[in-house]
């Protein structure tokens, strides 16, 4: 999109969609979903996801995982306190079908801010 | 750790190959290098370098070489974009930036201690840090008291060094560097130096005014001398910012048809993009074409240039098939615009204290008929594509009108900024 169209002209109470989806745009990208490991949240496959790179995930977050076969799409998750492998972090799906994955070190490169769907 | 004045310098690590790994993880720890479409090397990763390739060899070379290296064409448009994300995140902590080139920039953080409470050396890495995990590429950053010493710091420790030389550390950072390595002296005035015995960076600053007299050394050395002793004279050009597009359009009246006609307007558009790129010392690397019908239909399309330009005979040469694709002859036109986008330093002309110089006989060609247009008038010399266009000039037509529609395409393309992202692929 480079010129002014006629439509475009009349600017006058809008939200910017980009503006309000993303956080920090220099930090932001894009990834396409594909598969349904995220259904329980309404993600599915064929959505838009933006993802924020260098912010420190939180349990809770929905993260994205660079491993050598690409990018996973996971909540981030920490086992309770007590027991043998007490407080440690797991990758969750929210999708019954899927098996918890266990995060290695500097695999977790951001956490998902937005996702966009198109209908038409 | 004394700085009188405290420049930073970021310099992006084997940037091209680096931007295609971030961009394709399959390309992550393997050897990258860019430069397919010229047919030699733009950029090379790491693992590329450890190889023992280097600049300068063409990638057939490379191939017979290295068969498992992976090369890929240039993609100015991302190497644009992270870019201009170097330049925002570390805009962020300075107001004083100088986009220096495509993978580079200075910023001036003099005085920024107290509004921190950190030092210069913390102030630097807390930028880096924000730079590297932002956009997961890395940077080679120097901190001095002036541009040329940042400069020799962000070189000292690649990849991924940081290097901070105080004043008093500067002997120690001079004394092993070759002379012809310093930013702004070329091999000419390397060897010129090297004859009379200075042959490290450290015999340099070590040399008197008198000497510098004596030997009629000229002002952009003299400034380099001055700042390898500790002092600062090259200020930040931070005021000149790369925007994000250069627009022209204009309308005709009455519409027309005929195509020679209506493509040197186009023409004329596009010389006239052109000459401002080159007076921001800016080539694109995408070229959107406008048509406008009488019936306000627009047309628009875009064509993405091999190699960055911003001459206006070779972009015309590309862009004649796409206009004739869009263009339909029953139809009466009323304006063609241009516009010009990707924008990224011209390194050369960036370069002032460097002897690259023009080397394209077409670089010196341009350069003259911006001398002369400055001299003698707006198009005094134009393009002959051009010259139904420029006849067909009438003044002040179009200035009114154009005020508001420039103000509202201004705060468009600032919209755009804030919505394009980066396409990495698919996730599960």
């Amino acid at each position: 999109m480079s010129f002014a169209s006629p439509a475009q002209e009349a600017l006058a109470d809008t939200i910017t969609v980009g503006e309000y989806l993303v956080r920090d745009h220099e930090a932001s990208f894009l990834l396409e979903v594909t598969g349904d490991a995220m259904e329980g949240v309404g993600i599915l496959a064929g959505d838009t996801v933006i993802f924020e790179r260098g912010v420190v995930a939180k349990p809770g977050d929905i993260v994205i995982v660079l491993t050598e076969d690409g990018y996973y799409m996971r909540y981030l998750r920490q086992s309770a306190r007590s027991g043998k492998n007490g407080g440690a972090y797991f990758l969750e799906a929210a999708n019954e079908k899927y098996e918890n994955l266990q995060p290695k070190e500097g695999q977790i490169i951001g956490v998902v801010v937005a996702t966009f769907r198109k209908y038409v | 750790m004394t700085y009188p004045r405290a420049i930073l310098h970021f310099d992006g690590d084997s940037f091209f190959a680096s931007v295609e790994q971030a961009m394709n993880y399959t390309l992550r720890g393997r050897p990258v290098v860019t430069g397919a479409e010229r047919g030699a090397a733009t950029a090379l990763s790491i693992e590329a370098k450890r190889l023992g390739l280097h600049r300068g060899m063409s990638i057939r070379e490379i191939r017979e070489k290295c068969p498992e290296v992976v090369v890929v064409a240039s993609n100015y448009t991302a190497y644009s974009l992270y870019a201009r994300r170097m330049y925002r995140i570390v805009g962020r902590y300075s107001a004083k930036v100088e986009e220096y080139s495509i993978d580079e920039c200075f910023a001036d953080i003099t005085g920024l201690t107290e509004l921190y409470l950190k030092t210069y050396e913390e102030i630097a890495l807390m930028i880096k840090g924000d730079l590297e995990r932002s956009l997961g590429i890395t940077f080679g950053v120097g901190l001095g008291p002036s541009k040329v010493v940042a400069k020799i710091g962000s070189k000292h420790n690649k990849p991924g060094g940081f290097t901070p030389i105080p004043q008093e550390l500067l002997p120690q950072f001079l004394e092993t560097l070759p002379i012809g390595s310093l930013w702004g002296v070329g091999p000419a005035m390397a060897r010129t130096l090297q004859a009379e015995g200075v042959v490290t960076a450290l015999d340099f600053a070590r040399k008197d005014e008198f000497w510098l007299r004596s030997h009629k050394v000229a002002k952009p050395y003299r400034e380099i001398w001055f700042e390898l002793r500790g002092g600062c004279v090259k200020e930040l050009e931070h005021m000149v910012r790369a925007p994000a597009s250069i627009i022209k359009t204009r309308t005709f009246a009455p519409p027309n048809k005929d195509r020679a006609f209506i493509f040197s307007q186009l023409s004329k558009n596009i010389e006239r993009a052109c000459e401002r790129a080159r007076t921001q010392g800016l080539l694109c690397g995408v070229v959107g074409v406008m048509l406008k019908s009488q019936e306000f239909l627009y047309r628009n399309s875009e064509v993405m240039l091999r190699t960055p330009t911003n001459d206006p005979a070779e972009i015309l040469k590309i862009i004649e098939k796409e206009f004739d694709r869009m263009f339909v002859p029953s139809i009466l036109y009323r304006a063609t615009g241009v516009s010009l986008r990707s924008l990224v330093r011209d390194s050369h002309s960036a370069d002032l204290f460097g002897e690259t110089a023009m080397s394209h006989k077409s670089e010196k060609v341009l350069l003259a008929v911006d001398t002369l247009n400055k001299r003698y008038g707006k198009e005094t010399v134009h393009l002959a594509s051009s010259l139904r266009a420029v006849n067909n000039y009438e003044p002040n037509r179009q200035k009114n009108v154009d005020t508001p529609a420039k103000a509202l395409r201004t705060t468009l393309e600032q919209k755009k900024k804030t919505i394009d992202l980066p396409f990495l692929g698919m996730v599960r």
